[in-house]
């Protein structure tokens, strides 16, 4: 009698295990900011920049330890631990910039990165919904856009590391 | 010697590495996530640029030339691209949503979850383009030549086909809810 409850048991475990595995596939992917203090970070308000503010600047230092958490916490469940792997399921974001980076002429190359951040900011404000499938939620009024534009240094900075 | 330098001199060209630097139309930088948000490219030639992800949203790309061009999801909503040349191009998760396409040649192009929701596609040729899990919502395709275009699990609904030439053209699992013109889902 104890032998048949432990076996009805497992498998009533084993189906709910199932289910669990079934609904999970179908569930989307959900939005969690990120617990990282983003104090140290210059503030930039409400309105998204068009380009990354601390580029080139004195912040980018402090940037990049904070993209690093912010980013492990919130993409690296898709696009991989610490921006440094092409095996993940979601694209690896250390190619977001390649062509800039072949760019030679100074003016050009940095035109070419703030067309790129602008992709970079509408993509994570937005996320990627294709012909109704949604592949990477919104992160707008979740993710502040200073911990954004620090994930995007943090991932350029890997990119060089390569 | 002489004939060292008269090789070296014959190869000389092709030990130069040109780096060849991008070009620039109209204040539209040509490399992938561009923005050329309603640009004037009419007539430009863009054939074979790598264009991923760029914005091309109301631009004005009518005669344009975007043949081989890589345009995996970059976006053309509300763009002109009367009479444009995409044959071969890769352009799958594009958006041409309420897009002008008329006349366009998409020829062989590589449209695999292309978003062509209420564009116009009047008079376009498709032929052999592959359009698996596309969206033509509302789409109009009226005169439009489909020969051997794969349309596996297509979205057609309110689409308009009357007038298209569909000779070997694959319809399966696609929704023709509403759609004016298309062929009967038992016998396509």
């Amino acid at each position: 009698m104890l032998f048949r409850g432990f076996f009805c048991g497992r498998r009533a475990a084993a189906l709910l295990l199932g289910l669990g595995f079934a609904t999970g596939a179908l569930r989307a992917e959900v939005a969690q900011a990120p617990q990282v203090d983003a104090a140290a970070l210059p503030s930039l308000g409400k309105a998204w920049q068009a380009a990354n503010p601390y580029r080139g600047q004195f912040a980018a230092e402090t940037a990049l330890p904070l993209g690093q958490a912010a980013y492990n916490q919130a993409c690296a469940r898709c696009h991989g631990a610490d921006a440094s792997t092409n095996a993940a399921p979601a694209p690896d974001l250390r190619n977001l910039n390649r062509s800039c980076r072949r760019i030679e002429d100074a003016d050009l190359k940095a035109w070419c990165l703030r067309d790129n951040d602008t992709y970079f900011a509408k993509t994570v404000r937005q996320g990627k919904v294709i012909v109704g499938v949604t592949h990477m939620p919104a992160w707008e009024g979740i993710l502040p856009q200073e911990l954004a534009w620090a994930i995007q240094l943090f991932i350029e900075n890997q990119a060089q590391k390569r | 010697m002489r004939r060292c330098l008269a090789i070296l001199v014959l190869f000389l060209p092709l030990t130069v590495v040109v780096a060849e630097e991008p070009q620039v139309i109209n204040g539209c930088g040509l490399w992938p996530h561009a923005q050329c948000r309603g640009a004037d490219l009419r007539h430009a030639n863009l054939a074979g640029k790598n264009l991923a992800g760029a914005d091309f949203s109301g631009a004005l790309l009518v005669r344009a030339n975007l043949t081989g061009a890589n345009l995996a999801g970059a976006n053309f909503d509300g763009a002109d691209l009367t009479a444009a040349r995409l044959t071969k191009a890769a352009a799958p998760t594009a958006t041409f949503r309420g897009a002008r396409l008329v006349g366009a040649d998409l020829e062989f192009a590589r449209l695999f979850r292309t978003d062509f929701s209420d564009a116009d596609l009047t008079g376009a040729n498709l032929e052999a383009a592959k359009a698996n899990f596309a969206w033509f919502k509302g789409a109009r395709l009226s005169n439009s030549n489909l020969q051997e275009a794969k349309f596996f699990t297509v979205n057609l609904r309110g689409a308009d086909m009357s007038g298209s030439y569909r000779r070997f053209t694959v319809f399966q699992d696609a929704d023709f809810e509403g759609c004016t013109g298309c062929p009967d889902p038992k016998d396509w």
